[in-house]
């Protein structure tokens, strides 16, 4: 096998046998990121000395759950411990290989989970409706401004939200779904679904501060 | 006026129906005529109709008894074919254009039912009586036929068409009722900038707004109301659900609402909100009285009554009589008088009526007779005539009537509350429980708390928001509060009448056909704790959850023990509050959403080799049937191929957990029964994980790559059980030890090569390992790459063949695979599926935890005991391996079994009798497992447990598998190569 095949990594949905990659209507646009990278860090060093070491190698990691901080890579604290790094610009080997010199391999995992996640991007006015209605967390509180990041069910499936700005600052904020590769058909026929409902409460209620 | 004289009841002016759009629906068949604005029981009212079901138990004929939800007796059965949805409440079924209605719980008609029977024998029936009767010759000669008596509607026999959905929301106070309490409420909130969720159950918000003759701010209470709800629709932070029922309070406030769709895709919606504070502004429902024949048709509550006039323009009788304990229900009088109907007399159980009601009564025309009760009531269809004593023992009268309006004051609506584990207690004055101690976050006004005035129901709900918003950090404003310039009458003090109970046929529940003759009898019987009392009486039972009733049974009990209500106490009220379709719990959880299809990362390769898929927990190919060829035929193809060249397997979603971190190997020496420490580096064992009680609840190899690094596989659905298994062990036992627990089962895929030929196989596929049986022996482990791709291998068999485990990133799946089939080719290779590998292990005789276990097998019934017993540390569930039950020599032991015809097929199920040929009735000693034909034995074979089966080598069993008995031979597991030669290769 060639490197390039090596490397390459076919979508969620092509891989479920779905040829569909985005959607949009008025209100929502729903579509597949690919080509990421997702390291999952999960660590038994002291957190803040773990993030200073780390902030040497220019990464900046959050200190609570449910926060977010970087750009790319960007940082999402899962639970006090364990973090995601998401980057589209590298890949995970030469991310690993920028993080090792900070950590402690005897008490820290780096594990490349680029193969194991998918991520769907959801974006529009109605995408907070979405989110609501298939999500048990405050998506409607308006809580634009700053990225931050949950865990979180939809239907029956474990999802991390990651709430940013995928550009620059000045793009308009998005919401980035993580969950199990497998169960990427599962996900999309799910949200998929779930918009017309959406449009109507979004368009029945407005579309946030509930 | 000729629309008027087809509704004979309907008033020719007033209420809140559009008479320029009239509506045809039927009943029963019957074509009628009512208007926009009207429900099916106002419109069913307006044409005279005065029997629309038949009681629960007795079959007697009903009426229309309450004007909302709390309705007893009106459920009916609306809609026709696949659309029919039995047991609603006329009251709350909105009128629509050829609605169809129908009566239920009757044969042949409503009119006219058979079952009427049970009603003029009702001396053999009472309380409880299956649980005396019917014993003889046994009580299930009986059951057949009391089930098919019991119940009220027809449920669907097709899948239900209709469309369902869900929302969760979040809002910082959930305002339950649209009422005045709670439209005031929702303004006061709703101004000051809070996140407001306003709730009620009816098509537009006032609540007894819409029906109730007040002024407010000089208009008319519906009026105001709609000025309200027009300023809260414009305020982006107040969010009004009409059409909503607040079905129940759970845990951390959890509340679901029960939301009516109109003119939309979907029937119902279940929301799911978690508000920061509650109000319940609820009202209350009225209450009935207990008088013997209380239950006929044309009896209805007095609010009912006024309901109906106000807001449907219905007059539900001609000639009106009210019986009250309470002055709420002159007002009845008074808002009848002015739409031109007469009450010719009111019965009132007090014996102090107010001077200035008497005047008004009086001005009216209507009779006041206090200090009097009505003893009986006359009329099949309908009501004809009361009679009525005075309590001093005075005179018998008897008066002429075909609405009887009835009014036993007034019990706050407080369900949610008690969801809440909130507390009441009985007032005297309103003969009623009212709110105690509120948890936190719960709030209460107007009629929900027991307050009777306009006025005062307004001021607690803006006192509760501007609370609320104070406690939210909310900037506060002045409460706008409304004038009251014209009210209605107060309830003030509620009399009873004490209970005459020489007269048993007093209905205290009317939905069940609870009487007072019941409830004595279940005092007699020493029934006497409410909750006791309710058993068995069944009183509070059935769909409308006792709520015109209930109360009074408290009240009936507290009578008949000699005991104050309050002593008494209340049942239990739970939620829903009201019922709630299985398709709103369901929501989209159905078909493709009942639970996800995981699909392989290679799955489309899978696809275009023509496998079969079933669902594992995962999408899996089964078998690769080739050119029509029979999912058997090509499972003994495939098993055939493994046996004789090689096979590939994807196996990518057996579980997968890295385990790493400086106590990893003490962590994982608990975890599982064998030992862990003594492990050696790239190398693997096969382990069995217990819970406490000491039985099997998962199984796998675990490799070793370090000293502080492990990767554990379970079974492919136990991954994620396992991995919380672990984490809490962890987190809450054994917080000293420092590991890292990471699932990576997605992460990697995983492809078995196995057969004769497989390590030519990866040779030809090229490799930087040494993959000889002296480098790389049967059970261990290494990575390298392998096709030019990073892999980890470990040499592990679940198929008894020389095996190598092989895992690679998820992205390279389907290229790998086809590598694997590539290069397979030269050696014979066949791609074979879940099927294929089950008759595989078991010809070999190996376990499959779930198939082979369940949940009481334990390491010495699947003959790993010994291994169990030599580990001296401790590890999860080693104690109960000592425990009496789990020594004892004749528990079920795994065995292996073939028929003693060859061609006798085995399955999964068959219980296992002692010796040959016998028959029923025997005990089962046992049951078959596992079964299969084998493709290399060319014979069935089967796995078991049988009882000391261990120690029953060579006996002869039968073999119980329902129509079917035949003998089978106990054997040893291991039918195929018992020696491993194979996988040690």
């Amino acid at each position: 096998m060639t490197k390039e095949q090596a490397d390459h990594r076919p979508g969620a949905l092509q891989q479920a046998g779905i040829n569909q990659s985005c959607f949009s209507d008025a209100n929502v646009e729903l579509k597949e990121i690919r080509g990421e990278c997702i390291l999952r860090l999960h660590s038994l060093e002291p957190v803040r000395e773990l993030a200073r070491a780390i902030a040497g190698q220019e990464i900046e990691i959050p200190l609570q759950s449910n926060q977010a901080t970087g750009h790319d890579p960007a940082a999402l604290c899962l639970r006090p411990n364990e973090w995601l790094l998401i980057s589209m610009q590298h890949d995970a080997a030469s991310l690993t290989e920028r993080l090792k010199p900070a950590i402690d391999t005897a008490l820290t995992a780096l594990l490349d989970n680029s193969d194991g996640l998918a991520i769907y991007r959801l974006s529009g006015t109605g995408a907070s409706w979405l989110l609501s209605k298939l999500s048990g967390l405050d998506f409607l509180a308006g809580a634009n401004g700053h990225q931050h990041c949950a865990c979180t069910r939809m239907g029956h499936a474990a999802v991390v939200v990651h709430y940013h700005c995928p550009g620059d600052s000045s793009s308009p904020y998005v919401f980035d779904l993580l969950f199990d590769r497998s169960i990427a058909n599962y996900m999309w026929s799910l949200l998929r679904q779930s918009v017309p409902h959406a449009n109507d409460l979004a368009e029945a209620f407005g579309h946030g501060h509930l | 006026m000729k629309r008027l004289m087809n509704q004979p009841n309907r008033l020719a002016r007033g209420g809140l129906i559009n008479r320029r759009e009239s509506l045809k629906f039927s009943f029963n068949g019957k074509t009628l005529g009512g208007y926009a604005g009207d429900t099916l029981a106002s419109a069913l009212l307006a044409n005279g109709i005065k029997v629309v079901s038949r009681s629960f138990k007795y079959h007697r004929p009903r009426g229309i008894f309450t004007a909302g939800e709390e309705e007893p007796n009106a459920l009916i059965e609306i809609g026709e074919g696949d659309q029919r949805i039995p047991t609603c409440r006329a009251p709350e079924i909105p009128l629509q254009q050829g609605l169809v209605a129908n009566s239920q719980n009757c044969w042949p008609s409503v009119n006219l039912d058979a079952g009427r029977i049970i009603d003029f024998t009702h001396a053999l029936w009472p309380a409880g009586f299956y649980n005396k009767t019917f014993k003889w010759p046994s009580w299930h000669t009986w059951e057949n036929l009391v089930r098919h008596s019991t119940g009220l509607g027809r449920p669907l026999t097709e899948p239900d068409p209709d469309h369902y959905e869900q929302v969760n929301a979040h809002c910082d106070m959930l305002i339950c009722g649209g009422g005045p309490a709670g439209l005031i409420a929702g303004l006061t909130a709703g101004r000051m900038g809070a996140r407001v969720m306003l709730v009620d159950r009816g098509e537009t918000f006032g609540g007894t707004l819409n029906w109730e003759q007040v002024v407010l701010d000089g208009v008319p209470g519906h009026d105001w109301a709609r000025q309200v709800n027009e300023e809260l629709s414009t305020l982006p932070n107040v969010t009004l659900l009409p059409r909503t029922t607040v079905a129940g309070n759970y845990d951390h406030n959890v509340t679901t609402l029960l939301q009516t769709g109109k003119d939309t895709s979907w029937r119902e919606c279940l929301w799911t909100v978690r508000p920061k504070n509650i109000l319940l502004a609820t009202g209350a429902i009225e209450q009935g009285l207990i008088f013997p024949n209380n239950d006929r048709p044309g009896i209805m509550l007095a609010g009912a009554a006024r309901h109906y006039a106000n807001r449907y323009a219905v007059s539900a009788g001609k000639r009106v009589i009210i019986a009250t304990t309470n002055d709420t229900a002159y007002q009845t009088a008074i808002d009848l008088a002015r739409h031109k109907v007469q009450v010719t007399t009111i019965i009132d159980s007090r014996q102090n009526i107010s001077e200035e009601l008497t005047r008004r009564m009086a001005d009216l025309g209507t009779e006041v007779l206090p200090n009097t009760r009505i003893s009986d009531t006359h009329g099949t269809k309908g009501i004809r005539s009361i009679r009525a004593e005075r309590m001093d023992g005075g005179e018998l009268l008897s008066r002429q009537c075909d609405l009887l309006a009835v009014s036993g004051g007034w019990s706050p609506r407080l369900h949610l509350l008690a969801h809440a584990r909130g507390s009441m207690k009985f007032d005297q004055t309103s003969q009623s429980f009212v709110p105690d101690r509120l948890p936190a976050g719960f709030f209460v006004a107007g009629s929900a708390s027991g307050t009777d005035s306009l006025e005062e129901t307004m001021r607690e709900g803006a006192h509760a928001a501007t609370e609320i918003c104070d406690s939210l950090g909310i900037p506060l404003l002045d409460p706008y509060m409304p004038t009251v310039t014209i009210s209605t009458t107060e309830s003030k003090e509620v009399v009873h009448a004490p209970l005459d109970t020489s007269k048993q046929r007093q209905w205290i529940d009317l939905a069940h056909d609870v009487t007072l003759g019941d409830a004595e009898l279940a005092v007699r019987e020493g029934f006497v704790s409410v909750e006791h009392f309710k058993r068995y009486t069944t009183t509070g039972m059935s769909v409308d959850q006792g709520k015109t009733g209930n109360l009074n049974a408290f009240i009936a009990l507290g009578a008949l023990t000699g005991r104050e209500t309050g002593e008494v106490g209340t049942t239990t009220f739970r939620p829903p509050y009201v019922p709630v379709t299985l398709g709103a719990i369901a929501g989209r959880n159905l078909g493709e959403f009942y639970a996800p299809r995981r699909y392989l990362p290679a799955h489309v390769l899978h696809q275009r080799l023509n496998a079969r898929f079933q669902d594992y927990g995962w999408q899996r190919p089964d078998c690769y049937p080739r050119n029509g060829e029979s999912p058997e035929d090509a499972i003994i193809r495939e098993a055939r191929g493994v046996r004789e060249n090689v096979g590939v397997f994807d196996n990518s979603p057996i579980g997968k957990i890295e385990v790493r971190g400086p106590d990893a190997a003490e962590f994982l020496n608990r975890v599982y029964m064998n030992n862990v420490l003594t492990l050696k580096s790239r190398r693997a064992r096969y382990g069995l994980m217990l819970n406490e009680n000491g039985v099997i609840i998962d199984d796998g190899v675990f490799v070793r790559f370090a000293d502080d690094h492990f990767l554990v596989h379970t079974t492919s659905g136990g991954v994620s059980r396992i991995t919380a298994m672990m984490e809490e062990w962890l987190q809450c036992e054994w917080t000293g030890l420092r590991v890292l627990i990471d699932d990576v089962t997605t992460q990697w895929a995983n492809f078995t090569v196995a057969g004769p030929k497989a390590r030519e196989l990866i040779l030809a596929l090229g490799t930087d390992m040494d993959i000889s049986a002296n480098a790389m022996p049967h059970m261990a482990a290494g990575h390298g790459k392998i096709g030019g791709l990073e892999a980890r291998v470990a040499r592990v068999s679940f198929s008894g063949e020389l095996s190598f485990e092989i895992s690679i990133p998820a992205r390279n799946a389907l290229n790998f695979m086809q590598a694997i089939l590539d290069a397979g080719e030269a050696f014979g290779i066949m791609p074979y599926g879940v099927e294929t590998l089950m008759a595989l292990r078991l010809e070999k005789g190996f376990l499959h935890v779930g198939s082979d276990t369940d949940g009481s097998s334990t390491p010495d019934d699947v003959g790993w005991g010994h291994v169990a017993r030599k580990k001296t540390t401790d590890y999860i569930g080693k104690r109960s391996l000592y425990r009496e039950g789990n020594l004892d020599k004749d528990r079920k032991q795994f065995v292996g079994l073939e028929p003693l015809e060859p061609e006798q097929a085995l399955r999964p199920g068959g219980h296992l009798l002692i010796g040959a040929d016998r028959q029923a009735p025997a005990t089962s000693d046992g049951w078959i497992t596992s079964a299969c034909y084998s493709p290399n034995l060319e014979r069935h074979i089967a796995l078991g447990m049988l009882r000391g089966g261990s120690k029953r080598s060579g006996e002869i069993l039968t073999v119980c598998d329902e129509d079917e008995r035949f003998n089978v031979r106990v054997v040893s597991p291991a039918f195929y190569d018992p020696d491993n030669i194979r996988l040690s290769k």
